[in-house]
């Protein structure tokens, strides 16, 4: 199945997995209501929205404001979920997995999911286990008829380290600059295996 | 020589780095006992000790760059930022270093510089017998350690060796205990690191 992003004027196969980067709560709304709407107006599509506590209820505010649609019986059907993010990275990677199955299950043809990205909030994973998590999430939906969207706010983020990190694992991206096939993507386990385990702040060991 | 200034000659000769810890008093002091002596044998920008360096930019505050150092090891401080990292153009060296400044746990900031194209400098090191560490480890622990290692999720983990979600939830969390690690990736990295898990080259 090809989804209609919104955001730009491709469509990718599902599953997809994309970073999209935002410059503010003001462009992340546009974003949202860009890549949601599709869902909110046909009956077989489910969403999913994900961040640190209490952030997918204001992205579900603001989508339900923005579209001018009252969500809730939508959200009362199982079709929109607000899921929350965990200091265990696996928590929340079945967190986010779980919903998007469901919703498959009862019916829906397609899940977008829009997940904003933090760093180093309560209640959610230490920077290298959450980029453990945004890599991993690739595996994880290989069989789902998904479309990940994960919204990285520019302002927000802690350092080249993370940010080509970040990007390292999401096979496509939106940007008008890098254009929309992330030549940076990395599959999982060579990432974990040469960028994550040798991020310079984890306990270092030798053996003796 | 002595072991301290052994270790640290080389590895002055091997990573070029230095590594320091910003307390929350402010006080710079060096990780552990091997880099005790090792602030006149690790030369850091153009002779001046990365501590030496550090603390002056941070009471200094006179140019952008002492004010953005400043102000980043403080976010790190009060745990406003997790991470930062700053290029930062050096006297006498080619293409400038790198300054990373992490959250520690005990309270302080982790500050390493690393010349440029050089590995990054270990924030802390810890000494392991890995033999003893090994002994710690359950068969099932190594098993779900191996996976870790692999990149598996728990709930993949679960399935290959049959048993429930929650059990291997409850190995992680005994794997990142006796490892004395802070994270998942943290589990595997010492696992690389001590030889633990060994891995091949992924194509």
């Amino acid at each position: 199945m090809n989804v209609t992003l919104g955001l730009d004027d491709r469509s990718v196969p599902t599953p997809g997995h994309l970073c999209v980067f935002n410059r503010g709560a003001a462009e992340l709304r546009r974003q949202q209501a860009a890549f949601l709407r599709p869902a909110i107006e046909s009956e077989r599509e489910g969403v999913v929205l994900m961040g640190p506590a209490g952030v997918a209820e204001t992205l579900y505010g603001h989508l339900g404001t923005d579209l001018g649609a009252d969500l809730s019986k939508r959200r009362e059907a199982g079709l929109i979920a607000l899921a929350a993010g965990d200091a265990d990275a696996d928590q929340q990677l079945e967190n986010l997995v779980r919903p998007i199955e469901a919703m498959l299950e009862r019916g829906a043809e397609l899940v977008r999911v829009l997940g904003r990205t933090s760093w180093g909030v309560p209640n959610w994973p230490v920077p290298e286990d959450f980029v453990w998590y945004e890599s991993r999430i690739n595996d994880a939906i290989a069989k789902l008829s998904a479309v990940v969207v994960c919204a990285y706010d520019v302002f927000e983020m802690p350092g080249p380290g993370l940010i080509l990190a970040g990007m390292q694992c999401h096979p496509s991206i939106v940007s008008d600059v890098l254009g929309e096939h992330n030549e940076l993507f990395e599959p999982h386990v060579r990432n974990l295996r040469t960028r994550m385990v040798n991020f310079p702040w984890l306990t270092q060991v030798e053996p003796i | 020589m002595r072991a301290g200034d052994e270790f640290a000659a080389s590895a002055a000769k091997t990573l070029r780095a230095g590594v320091a810890v910003l307390d929350p008093e402010g006080r710079i002091r060096w990780v552990n006992d091997a880099w005790a002596g090792a602030t006149a044998t690790v030369p850091m920008f153009a002779g001046a000790s990365v501590g030496i360096k550090l603390a002056d930019v941070a009471r200094s505050r006179r140019d952008p760059i002492a004010d953005i150092v400043a102000n980043a090891i403080d976010s790190v401080l009060q745990r406003s930022l997790p991470y930062f990292e700053l290029e930062l153009p050096v006297a006498g060296a080619t293409g400038g270093a790198r300054l990373s400044i992490a959250g520690e746990e005990r309270g302080g900031a982790v500050v390493m510089c690393a010349e440029s194209g050089a590995a990054l400098a270990a924030s802390v090191v810890r000494r392991v017998d890995v033999q003893q560490l090994a002994e710690r480890l359950t068969p099932r622990e190594r098993e779900v350690l191996a996976r870790l290692a692999d990149g598996l999720d728990n709930r993949t983990i679960a399935k290959e060796l049959g048993v429930e979600y929650s059990t291997v939830r409850g190995y992680v969390r005994s794997l990142i205990d006796k490892l004395g690690a802070r994270s998942r990736v943290d589990v595997v990295s010492i696992a690389y690191r001590t030889g633990l898990v060994r891995w091949t080259e992924v194509a």
